[in-house]
């Protein structure tokens, strides 16, 4: 538990680092999700239900702080599908941090467009599936990289 | 990053991008063509094809060509029609308004 707490406050400040950043070549509603290296690194060191806790209350506080509540279905909706594809991911044992991280960036994306269809109430938010989607799997390829340096160093302490 | 992850990120791109193959055939878009309101003629844009347009006592000459819908002619005294250019986009409209003539582009 007390793991889950400082990993929800690192994912935030990591959150609220990446909000001062200027946005950079990114497509419109596209971000680099540096918090989600700490939901991949949740995965592999501590227990799958860790990682869904920590995910679940940074959605919520990190929704909270930047003082957009909407943004947190939104949110939900590709947090949850990402983490759930990640598991499925990681239980089938094929797959490195890499493949892993570079699936829940994709599956990331594409619940933000199932959710914003479902709200929005129009399947048209699928013709930006192919430029969230590929930005998902590049984002994700880079912030598996990251997660797998971070996971080596701290396997040592949790 | 292992063989597995590259087939993996390969069949993730093929699914992100697959809305795009789908569209380009699915979706028909059309130059609707209103004399004072009331639909005349619907062009489709995918085929070329060149109209004389008998309206509001002059003449438009209407033009369909790689996609896009043009005036290429007009008599009337301002020529803004015909200075508007081609239209692609759904949304986009071309209007003549001596003539009472409009022509805007809308889905199927």
């Amino acid at each position: 538990m007390t793991a889950d707490a400082l990993l929800v406050s690192l994912s935030l400040i990591l959150f609220a680092v990446e909000g001062l950043m200027p946005p950079l070549w990114l497509p419109p509603g596209a971000k680099f999700g540096l918090a989600n290296v700490v939901t991949v690194a949740a995965l592999y060191l501590l227990r799958e239900v860790d990682a869904l806790i920590i995910l679940s209350a940074r959605i919520f506080l990190a929704g909270m702080l930047a003082g957009v509540p909407s943004m947190i279905l939104f949110s939900f909706g590709g947090g949850l599908l990402s983490l759930a594809a990640m598991i499925l991911l990681k239980r089938a044992e094929k797959f490195s941090v890499v493949g892993v991280s570079a699936a829940g960036g994709f599956f990331h994306n594409l619940g933000q467009i199932c959710a914003a269809s479902v709200v929005m109430g129009s399947e048209k938010f699928f013709l930006y599936l192919p430029a969230l989607g590929t930005c998902g799997i590049v984002v994700g390829v880079l912030n598996g990289l990251l997660a797998k340096a971070v996971i080596r160093r701290l396997k040592k302490f949790l | 990053m292992t063989r597995n992850d590259c087939l993996l990120i390969a069949l993730l791109l093929l699914v992100a991008l697959s809305p795009l193959m789908i569209d380009s055939g699915s979706e028909k878009i059309f130059a609707l063509i209103k004399v004072d309101g009331v639909l005349v003629r619907k062009l489709d844009l995918s085929a070329e094809a060149r109209l004389e347009l008998e309206a509001g006592g002059g003449k438009n000459i209407v033009e369909t060509k790689n996609g896009a819908v043009s005036v290429a002619e007009a008599d009337c005294p301002d020529k803004i029609c015909v200075r508007r250019g081609a239209i692609r986009h759904v949304g986009e409209a071309i209007a003549c308004v001596p003539h009472k003539v409009l022509i805007e582009i809308a889905e199927d």
